[in-house]
């Protein structure tokens, strides 16, 4: 059975050097990105599958079958998950898999976020859905860049 | 006027073009946008739609970005299915020498390609080491 090593909330899902270091840090070979519009722009992916380093495979899904291809990775897969919203997290738990831990690495503000944390914005309903997927057992961390220190959460939302 | 929009990561862009002018004069016809902490991608992007649209004054537009595959990058390139119809190129990997290049070419030319491609070329030949150089003249 493969291994998820990465689990990441990320408005922009991969960008470049970002993207270089937390693969290098996660020892990550295969990309998922669970996004349901991206699944559907065939032009969207093609500029994603640019940004993927040689020798990293990538595959974009809805949430239904994201789901389905975490449930049976093959054993040599180290993926990293990339969504952008909590959500997808939520509904990939609760389709049954299992997240030992999802970090949240860019929510950038817009009209309907308010600030979370430094950088990190967040609507009322995503902040609901973050309890709800630390109440599932999987813990939320906020971690920008590999080399900074991780922060919890849950005093956060409180 | 061929128009030149610059957008990176952090200051960068604004500190490029304020470079630039102090070297070649003031510009016109030319925006900087700077993607920072805490900003929404999706409302970086739609700024750069606009800002391209706004520079579009019928010669054409020229992108410059600090990052392949990265977001200021990935933006613009997200945005070709919005902006059938105009015409721009977009580099990247900025430096001063492809700007300054750029800037100059479209005083005396509307030939977006050919001002693209001299950007670029003029960009990679900027990047010099200095003690290669002195070997090349063989003073060392």
């Amino acid at each position: 059975m493969g291994e998820i090593v990465l689990a990441r909330i990320d408005d922009r899902l991969i960008h470049g050097q970002v993207m270089t270091a937390w693969l290098q840090y996660s020892g990550g070979n295969h990309i998922v990105i669970v996004d349901e519009e991206t699944a559907e722009d065939d032009f969207l992916k093609s500029v994603i599958s640019m940004a993927v380093p040689i020798g990293i495979k990538l595959n974009v899904f809805n949430d239904v079958d994201g789901a389905e291809f975490l449930k049976k990775m093959s054993d040599d897969d180290k993926v990293i998950i990339l969504a952008k919203v909590p959500e997808t997290f939520l509904k990939l738990i609760e389709a049954g898999v299992v997240l030992k831990k999802v970090i949240i690495g860019g929510m950038g503000a817009n009209q309907d976020r308010s600030k979370f944390y430094k950088n990190i914005s967040a609507t009322e309903n995503e902040r609901e859905t973050l309890k709800k997927i630390i109440s599932s057992g999987t813990n939320v961390k906020i971690h920008i860049i590999p080399e900074q220190k991780s922060i919890d959460i849950v005093q956060l939302l409180n | 006027m061929i128009g030149v929009l610059i957008a990176t990561h952090g200051k960068m862009a604004e500190g490029m073009l304020d470079s630039a002018e102090l070297i070649i004069g003031k510009q016109d016809n030319c925006k900087v946008l700077s993607l920072c902490h805490g900003d929404s991608i999706e409302l970086f992007g739609e700024s750069i739609r606009k800002a391209i649209i706004d520079l579009s004054q019928g010669d054409g537009v020229l992108v410059f970005t600090d990052l392949f595959s990265a977001s200021p990058y990935n933006q613009v390139a997200i945005s070709y299915p919005h902006l059938k119809g105009y015409k721009y190129r977009s580099i990247t990997g900025v430096n001063l020498p492809m700007l300054i290049e750029a800037l100059s070419a479209r005083m005396s030319s509307d030939e977006l390609d050919i001002i693209t491609e001299s950007a670029i070329k003029v960009g990679r030949e900027g990047i010099r080491e200095f003690f290669s150089e002195l070997k090349k003249k063989k003073i060392i």
